[in-house]
């Protein structure tokens, strides 16, 4: 989808993850604390690297509870980072003060999945959208105009200006949402399950739309989504996460073509296709569902599931890093890296 | 062909509100036979559960059925009272929802809540034909009944493939993950042997490795026990790994029906070409994916003519004056649509 | 503005509510010069007249008179004076303060929240009348204190509704969508979040100034709050229970003042959330 963006270069990292990890105490509640149980804490995301180029679409994809919406947000410094370092444009920001981090928002954006909890009802569309250009210093006799540019751009009508987000419908209201993440020009936009909640046809308009603003304005998107027909549609490469972890980054058609993580495989498989020829496939039924992000296993994370005859105590104890497996294929996972 | 299990008719459901009668269902016929799974697909609001809840006879306030017959096993499920609907609810047929945690009760155990429906239906028929005078004097308190049905209960837990089935019994839903509860509806929904299975987006809140699990235990399950599936979806992938006939709705009508193979490969309404056109393909980023512009028409002002022509890429004058009918054109495959053989030819699926 | 108007004239009740409320305050306002009466003038040759649809009543005084011969219709028009003032300056100033606080308490959390909410425990635990009767004791009977020692627990029902609408605001998309792009904690507080808890506070503060018109006839009942002669609907009704077997129409009109009033004030609140919530409009 970036092969039309403008000059950009694709070489040049925009974002640049490294040893991110997100924790979040459980305050103990009373018959705890009485009884001196320590805080139990949820390791959401536990040690992420990753690096974005500039104009490239990343999908990020994971089962629910992978911790990949949380990840998203401690790019964005929505959440304080527990540790690691994200760095944006050679910038480390999660140690930036609040005035620079605010100024820096214009250039990292989201947009959330759900297009009616995103939206303040008590608002009218030309707020929603006006608000991030007010922030960022825009006077307010521009703010209308440049609203009703952004409308345009995503294909509203400029009646819709002063209108509230429940007289639109789901897929308006996210045109509404990416309105009010592109106003100020960002050049990062993390899109956080976008179309999930859309219906199937509208779904198809929000993607196309996403990837004529991707071309039109050379932006580097992070694309969440638990869907993966969708994320192979847009992405240029993939990063499958599993437990606050990523155990698969590669190229998109490189995953598709030979995914080496059992998780992956397992997730590919368990996808079902709308085709009728080449029935059946094998499939991969994963036991059991994922263990919580509270205690994760000291090994690797997907041993409690893994379904590999090569599976040992190293598994279990050892927790495999991202190996580089050549075109720009990396795995975490003794068994396929050879690590065993 | 022997008798359909379900045979709906020209079933019509309407809501009367402020701003009008909305036609949520309307007229929509179709058969399931024994064994079978018929896929219903459609966009929110084409009244695909609603059809559901029709049969069901759980059509909420301010809807009701205006028209139209719904035969289970023979029986005309409209002419049934509410009492001996809700008999017929569970034992004969039973339904199972998107979201198992809102649908089952957070501060009853599992078992209790799966013991109750074989206790109210299964239970009593073991009750009826057995609970004599003597069978009373043997066991006045019921006992025995309520341990047959929690070994029952018990039973179907293990048959759902839910591990240590005797913990999992005295365990709160809260405790379950969303497979596991979704695992848990299905063992109450078949508890009782239903013919009929409505299952409205069953895996649609799972994770697609979930997801393949429960529509695996689903499959396994059908083969076993022979129930016919009305599975609602509005996931094309889940249709063709699942169903043997889809049923393709829009705006409350039907707007194609016919066998899988038939709709996926030689889709003939504009509408089931412009799904299946506007969802990627996995692994597939040449392919590119083309939307079906606008939106779905409000159900209070429907066009005169067929409700897609505001969308519809083919559609003419005679196509917004003149509704069409469903025509068969080809074995089984149905289309309601005056340009079929024209798309067709335009072939863009 | 219009469409608030348009759905609010659908709502008959509301519409209802709104007019007896109206009625009443017009009734206050212009008591002076619509009363048939001087509501403080006894006249010791018309005590306890029965009202006009009565034998021995008379046109003169509709609603009959009191033990003192005052006019009853009169004294109601001049009480709603009391009762409206007392009721209307009690939630505007609890419900600033209950706002203020319930935003803090709500969206900064932790500490202050603790502080604020165990501050609005040991105030919800007094039984209401009693604590402003011992607050009354205190400070001495009159308008001002009255007002002063409803106020002073008032202010914790706003409070608790703002903060648990806060709260349930806060976890909302819309919340962390504003944080994005950078916005102030005051925006959010003020701008993103306030805005979505009107229709509670509206609904509460029109349902309060129901209770609070029932606590000032209750106070003016026990003699601690509007002073004789000035007339309020609680000390009419106080004087009137002696006289109620035979008179009942000295504490019935009254209580009927109040019941109508605080029915009134009800419809008209509910009908203002429905027609003020935009989620609701069509």
């Amino acid at each position: 989808m970036s092969q039309q963006a403008p000059a950009v270069d694709r070489a040049l990292p925009l974002v640049e993850v490294q040893g991110l990890k997100q924790h979040f105490p459980i305050r103990p509640n009373s018959v705890e604390r009485l009884l001196g149980k320590a805080p139990r804490v949820v390791h959401a995301v536990d040690g992420v690297d990753l690096t974005i180029h500039r104009g490239e679409t990343v999908g990020l994809v994971g089962e629910s509870g992978c911790g990949k919406s949380t990840l998203a947000r401690s790019i964005l410094r929505l959440h304080q980072p527990t540790a690691g370092s994200v760095r944006f444009a050679g910038q480390e920001i999660t140690t930036l003060p609040a005035n620079a981090m605010r100024r820096l928002r214009r250039d990292m954006q989201i947009i959330f999945q759900d297009p009616f909890a995103s939206l303040n009802p008590r608002r009218t569309v030309e707020q929603i959208i006006g608000l991030p250009l007010a922030i960022q210093g825009v006077p307010r006799s521009e703010i209308r105009e440049r609203v009703m540019a952004m409308l345009a751009k995503v294909g509203l009508p400029p009646s819709a200006l002063d209108r509230y987000p429940h007289q639109f419908s789901g897929g308006q209201r996210q045109r509404i949402g990416i309105a009010r993440a592109l106003a100020v020009n960002p050049q990062f936009v993390v899109a956080d399950e976008p179309v999930s909640a859309l219906d199937v046809s509208i779904q198809a308009q929000i993607i196309n739309l996403l990837q004529d603003l991707q071309a039109e304005l050379g932006l580097t998107y992070l694309f969440i989504t638990h869907d993966l027909s969708v994320v192979s549609y847009v992405s240029d490469r993939i990063a499958v996460m599993y437990l606050g972890r990523i155990v698969e980054l590669a190229p998109t058609e490189e995953l598709f073509a030979e995914p080496l993580h059992p998780y992956t495989r397992a997730l590919l498989s368990a996808i079902p296709r709308v085709e009728t020829r080449g029935r059946p496939r094998e499939r991969i039924l994963l036991a059991g569902s994922p263990p919580t992000p509270i205690d994760p296993p000291a090994g690797c994370r997907f041993y409690s599931r893994c379904y590999l005859k090569e599976k040992n105590e190293t598994c279990r104890l050892v927790d495999p890093s991202l190996v580089d497996m050549g075109r720009g294929h990396q795995v975490a996972c003794h068994a396929v890296a050879g690590t065993l | 062909m022997t008798e359909p299990v379900l045979d709906v008719r020209n079933l019509k459901t309407y809501f009367y509100t402020d701003r009008g009668v909305v036609k949520a269902v309307d007229g929509v016929s179709f058969a399931v036979h024994a064994g079978e799974t018929l896929g219903v697909v459609g966009e929110s609001g084409c009244g695909k559960s609603m059809t559901a809840l029709s049969i069901m006879g759980l059509v909420p306030h301010p809807g009701r059925i205006v028209d139209g017959e719904i035969r289970l096993l023979g029986h005309d499920l409209v002419k049934l009272s509410e009492r001996e609907l809700r008999r017929w609810r569970g034992r004969r047929m039973a339904m199972i929802f998107q979201d198992p945690l809102t649908t089952l009760n957070p501060v009853l155990r599992v078992g209790t809540q799966v013991t109750e429906s074989i206790r109210i239906h299964y239970g009593d028929d073991l009750a009826s034909s057995r609970r004599g005078i003597w069978e009373w004097l043997e066991d006045p308190l019921g006992r025995r009944r309520r341990h047959r049905a929690w070994e029952r209960a018990l039973e179907m837990l293990e048959k759902v493939g839910i591990p240590a089935p005797a913990d999992r019994m005295r365990a709160y839903p809260h405790e379950l993950s969303g497979g596991m509860r979704q695992r848990i509806m299905i063992a109450i929904a078949l508890s009782c042997n239903p013919a009929l299975l409505l299952a409205d987006e069953p895996t649609t809140a799972l994770d697609v490795t979930i997801q393949a699990q429960i529509l695996e235990l689903m499959h396994r399950l059908q083969q076993e026990f022979g129930t016919s599936i009305l599975l609602i979806t509005h996931d094309f992938g889940v249709v063709s790994e699942f169903c043997h006939r889809v049923m393709v709705m829009y705006a409350g009508k039907v707007v194609e029906s016919g066998p899988l193979e038939a709709i996926l490969d030689r889709p003939l309404h504009p509408y089931t070409r412009g799904l299946l056109a506007s969802i990627p393909r996995l692994g597939d980023r040449r392919r590119k994916i083309r939307p079906i512009e606008g939106m779905v028409p409000e159900l209070y002002d429907l066009p005169a003519g067929c409700s897609y022509c505001t969308r519809c890429p083919l559609a003419d004058e005679h196509c917004a004056a003149v509704e069409p009918a469903l025509r068969e054109l080809g074995p089984g495959h149905q289309v309601a649509c005056h340009k079929a053989e024209a798309a067709v030819e335009v072939g863009w699926a | 503005m219009a469409d608030f108007w348009r759905r609010f004239r659908k709502n008959r009740l509301a519409v209802a509510g709104g007019a007896v409320v109206l009625v009443v305050v017009l009734m206050g306002v212009t008591a002076p010069w619509i009363a048939p009466h001087d509501p403080t003038q006894a006249n010791f040759f018309n005590r306890l007249r029965p009202p006009a649809w009565m034998e021995g009543g008379s046109w003169e005084y509709p609603l009959g008179t009191d033990q003192l011969g005052r006019d009853v219709l009169s004294r109601i028009m001049w009480g709603a004076r009391a009762s409206l003032t007392v009721g209307a300056i009690v939630i505007v100033l609890a419900t600033t303060v209950g706002i203020f606080f319930g935003l803090i308490s709500g969206y900064y959390g932790g500490r202050v929240d603790a502080v604020i909410q165990r501050l609005v425990d040991i105030l919800l635990s007094f039984p209401y009348l009693v604590l402003a009767i011992g607050l009354m004791a205190v400070m001495g009977p009159g308008f001002i204190n009255m007002v002063l020692a409803l106020v002073y627990k008032e202010w914790v029902t706003p409070c608790r509704v703002v903060r648990g609408e806060v709260l349930a605001a806060k976890s909302q998309e819309y919340v962390e969508a504003a944080r994005a792009v950078g916005a102030s904690d005051a925006h959010i507080m003020w701008r993103e979040i306030l805005p979505n808890t009107v229709s509670a506070v509206i609904v509460v503060a029109t349902l309060r100034v129901a209770w609070v018109i029932l606590m000032e006839a209750s106070l003016s009942f026990l003699g601690l709050g509007v002073q004789p002669p000035t007339p309020a609907w609680g000390s009419m009704v106080a004087a009137g229970r002696e006289f109620i077997f035979q008179a009942w129409w000295l504490a019935t009109f009254p209580g009927l003042a109040i019941l109508v009033t605080v029915l009134g004030i009800n419809l008209l609140g509910e009908g203002l959330r429905d027609a003020l919530d935009p989620r609701l409009r069509e």
